[in-house]
Parts: structure tokens; C-alpha cells; sequence
């Protein structure tokens, strides 16, 4: 069983094999904007009861999580209009899982090397609970690869469904995750309705982390059962659909 | 006034399977402005940065407008390219080529939402920013360095054979950058957002020029013109090297 699932994971890594130029790029775009990004507090200062170094470190580690290519909805969406995905229910494999670890791997480079940047960083600005922010990370990429699972099989009923990305991931955890600002600097009403959402959990109490305040990742295990029975649910209504395609 | 029938006719077919897109792009504007305004807003009011709520908005309405532009100059910069490249004459037999190419690329939805923003965003700014003519000169200026860019990255792209990443490396890069005012970047970051990238013009520097800020006009008139004229130069690589191709 193990050996399938990593053969999944490779059948994603190998895309590097074949498009070389595409792992040279995705090693050098999450480093660059790690640096350039955080760098803008060097402009306007310490704000708010955070010091300059604080604030960088907290926005590279919360702007690390938008930065891996976790967009994976295109490329389901793009398999199940190609026909490809439904000529995999030929094949014995576990659908969701071999889509879920070959978008994973299809993230290595990028992931690899956006994380060793955030680890000199966290390195040279003395943060602290790195092993809770790697807990923290990891839990986040799983909810963002189910989510995007989840948008892709809106392809079935949709023709677009960029709005969905766009609407769901980017400018969310902009303004409700803070993971370009701490939520602490926001206005208080923002902040309220963010509590009641996924994205909080999944930049701000993650990032949080690194600047010593104990995390609680409760909520954002909630959300990740949420995603994985919401799903479950897309998977079984969109195959549905496909099977009466005849694909 | 032909081309005003070839308008119409596509974009009534494109409307009616593009009613989703409308739906997107209005709601993805209003919180993008919602979202600029609301995370800078929160900054510029804690600390003496040289900007105010006024710029702010100023800032986030030049960036949709930007957004909206970036768009065709995007669809006019590839289609001379395909066309060039001899693969696509289709185009060629309609009555207006170019106007036709734009149309087809865009969404009914999206060209749609386009006639609506602009308005409303020129508007706006008419409104809110008193020397809203010089914002839009500065516009005007920072489009010419967009157009030059954005030749830049399609005959470099082209002049890859792995183009997908470049593309992608080029286009992300702004992407993330555009959002954060750029007069918060310092140092090498300032080089890079000002300099090699359009980040700058985009919409910093028209909200500026808008309430009368206009430092180093000259250069920023020659980088301007330089960038327009590298893009040019380098797109018609591209093409000699794809006609050398026999493509």
C-alpha cells in the first residue's frame, strides 16, 4: 500500500524531469519574495507593539503558506475536462489519494526550498517553536490541497471556476488569515468574523508560532475533518456525474 | 463603425455563457478594494509612512484599473505573437484581427464586468484624488513600462522552449508584489519593485502624481521608454526565431 501512495508522490515529483526550467523557477520564486515581501516593514517600521524583526518574521512565516503552489484546482478542473480523470476509474487506484499526493509532489521543489529559506530566516531572526510552525505548515497544506481537490470537482458543474479559487484562497487569507499583516494591527470587527472562519487558524495562529505564543491547532484539525467529509461528498456527486458521461 | 458590430456580436454569445465571470469579477473588485484599503488603511493610521486613507484608496482604485488594462495589453501582446508565429491565420479573415483576438480570449463575463469597473473606477478617482489628470498621466506612462514588460516576458517566454515556467515566474513575481504600495519596499527591494518590475507604476505611482507627489519624473519617463523599447526588441527575437523555425 505505501509503495502505491509513493509511487503517487513520484508521479507528481517526475514533472520536474520532464519541464527542468519549471524546477529551476519554482527553487528560485518562494525564496526571492520570502525576502522581498517581509522586507517592507524595514519601510515602515515597527507598528502596533511588534518590533521590525517581528514582523518580518511573522510575515515570512505566514506568507510561506500562500506562496507554495497549492493552486491544484486547475489542474484537476483541466483533468476532468480533458477525460483523463475518468479514464482513471479504469485503473485500481484510490482516485482522491493518488490526486492529493500527485499535486503534493508536483509542489517539491518549490516546497523544499520556500522552507529552508523560512528556516534561515527563522535562523537569523531568532524565532522560536519551529517544530509547532512545521506542524502548523503541514497541517495547512493539507487543508489547502483538499480545498483546492474540492474546487477542481466543480469543473463538473462549472465552466470557470478561477472565481472560486480566487474568492476561496488569496484574498481571504490576505484579510481574514493575516498572512500579510497580523490580525492585531486590523480593525476589531475583522478580526471577530475572522474567528468564526478557517483562514485565522490557518496563517495567523500558525505564524504566531514563531514569535513564542502557543499555538492551538484544534480549530484548524476541525476544518481539515470538515474538508475531508465535504470531499468525500464532492467526489461521490461529481463521479456520479462523470459516470453518466460515459467517460 | 464595423468594429463596433464585430464588438457587439461577440460579446452578446460570449454574455450569455459568461454570467458566472460577471459575477466573480464584480465581487473579486469590491473585496480587492475592500481588502487594500482595509490592510494599509490599518497602517498608515498607526504610523507616519507619508501616506494617508485617501491614498490608500486612491492606491487600490489604480490597482483595478490596472488589473482591468493589464488584461488586453496581455491579449494584444500574445496575439501578435501567434500571429506572427503563422500557426493561427484564422483571426486574419475576420474584419478587425486584433479586435476579434481580445474578444475571443476574454470571457463574455469578464469584458462585460470591464465596461462596468471602468466607469465606476475612473469615476472614482475623478472624485477622490484632486489632481486626478497628472494620476492619470502617470497611468498612461506606467502602461507604456507594462507593455514593455509584458513583451518582455511573452518573447522571452517564447525564446524557451520551456516557456510555462517563465511565464509563470514573471507573472507571480507581480502578482504578490502589486498589492503592497510601493514606496514601503526599501533598499534592494526598492530597486527591484521600481526598476525591473512594473510594481512601482502600476498604481504607486499614479496615486502619487494624483495628489501632486511626482519625484524623479525624467527617469521615470526614461524607464519607461527604455523598458517599452527592450520588450519590443526582445519579442521581435521571438518572432525572427520562430519564422527561422518555419513555424
Amino acid at each position: 500500500m505505501w509503495s502505491r501512495l509513493v509511487s503517487y508522490l513520484l508521479t507528481g515529483i517526475k514533472r520536474y524531469k520532464t519541464f527542468p526550467l519549471d524546477a529551476i523557477i519554482d527553487a528560485i520564486k518562494g525564496p526571492t519574495l520570502l525576502f522581498i515581501i517581509p522586507s517592507i516593514w524595514y519601510g515602515i517600521g515597527a507598528v502596533g507593539g511588534f518590533t521590525v524583526r517581528q514582523l518580518f518574521l511573522y510575515t515570512a512565516a505566514s506568507h510561506l503558506i500562500i506562496l507554495l503552489p497549492l493552486y491544484v484546482s486547475f489542474p484537476v478542473a483541466n483533468m476532468i475536462r480533458s477525460g483523463f480523470l475518468q479514464n482513471l476509474f479504469t485503473k485500481p487506484i484510490n482516485l482522491s489519494a493518488y490526486l492529493f499526493l500527485r499535486n503534493l509532489g508536483g509542489t517539491f521543489v518549490s516546497l523544499i526550498s520556500s522552507l529552508l529559506t523560512f528556516i534561515a530566516i527563522y535562523l537569523i531572526y531568532g524565532g522560536t517553536n519551529i517544530h509547532l510552525y512545521l506542524l502548523g505548515v503541514t497541517l495547512t497544506i493539507i487543508f489547502y490541497l483538499l480545498l483546492g481537490q474540492i474546487i477542481g470537482y466543480l469543473a463538473t458543474w462549472f465552466y470557470t471556476i478561477w472565481g472560486f479559487q480566487s474568492l476561496l484562497v488569496y484574498l481571504p487569507s490576505l484579510l481574514l488569515g493575516g498572512s500579510l499583516i497580523p490580525l492585531d494591527l486590523l480593525p476589531g470587527w475583522l478580526v471577530n468574523i475572522a474567528s468564526y472562519l478557517p483562514w485565522k487558524s490557518l496563517h495567523y495562529e500558525v505564524a504566531m508560532t514563531v514569535l513564542g505564543r502557543t499555538p492551538n491547532f484544534l480549530s484548524l484539525l476541525g476544518w481539515i475533518v470538515l474538508l475531508v467529509l465535504l470531499e468525500r461528498v464532492t467526489f461521490r456527486l461529481a463521479s456520479e456525474r462523470w459516470e453518466s458521461w460515459g467517460g | 463603425m464595423g468594429w463596433l458590430r464585430v464588438f457587439w456580436r461577440i460579446l452578446k454569445d460570449k454574455v450569455k455563457a459568461g454570467y458566472l465571470d460577471l459575477t466573480f469579477e464584480l465581487t473579486w473588485t469590491a473585496l480587492s478594494i475592500a481588502t487594500v484599503l482595509l490592510l494599509w488603511n490599518s497602517i498608515v493610521t498607526r504610523v507616519p509612512t507619508g501616506w494617508n486613507t485617501k491614498m490608500v484608496l486612491g492606491f487600490a482604485l489604480f490597482l483595478e484599473l490596472y488589473y482591468i488594462v493589464r488584461s488586453y495589453i496581455r491579449d494584444v501582446a500574445w496575439a501578435i505573437v501567434e500571429f506572427y508565429l503563422g500557426g493561427r491565420i484564422e483571426p486574419f479573415l475576420k474584419p478587425h484581427p486584433y479586435l476579434y483576438e481580445i474578444l475571443a480570449r476574454n470571457d463574455g463575463g469578464y469584458i462585460l464586468a470591464s465596461l462596468i469597473k471602468l466607469p465606476v473606477l475612473v469615476g472614482a478617482i475623478l472624485l477622490l484624488l484632486p489632481e486626478w489628470w497628472k494620476g492619470f498621466l502617470a497611468f498612461l506612462l506606467g502602461m507604456i513600462f507594462y507593455g514593455g514588460f509584458e513583451m518582455f516576458v511573452v518573447g522571452a517566454s517564447l525564446l524557451f522552449i520551456e516557456s510555462g515556467g517563465l511565464w509563470h515566474l514573471l507573472y507571480s513575481f507581480l502578482g504578490y508584489l502589486v498589492e503592497i504600495p510601493a514606496d514601503f519596499y526599501k533598499g534592494v527591494a526598492r530597486f527591484f519593485v521600481t526598476v525591473l518590475t512594473p510594481v512601482f507604476f502600476t498604481a504607486t505611482f499614479p496615486t502619487k502624481a494624483a495628489v501632486g507627489i511626482i519625484e524623479g519624473f525624467p527617469l521615470l519617463v526614461i524607464l519607461s521608454v527604455l523598458w517599452f523599447f527592450f520588450g519590443w526588441r526582445v519579442m521581435k527575437l521571438a518572432i525572427k526565431k520562430a519564422q527561422a523555425y518555419g513555424g
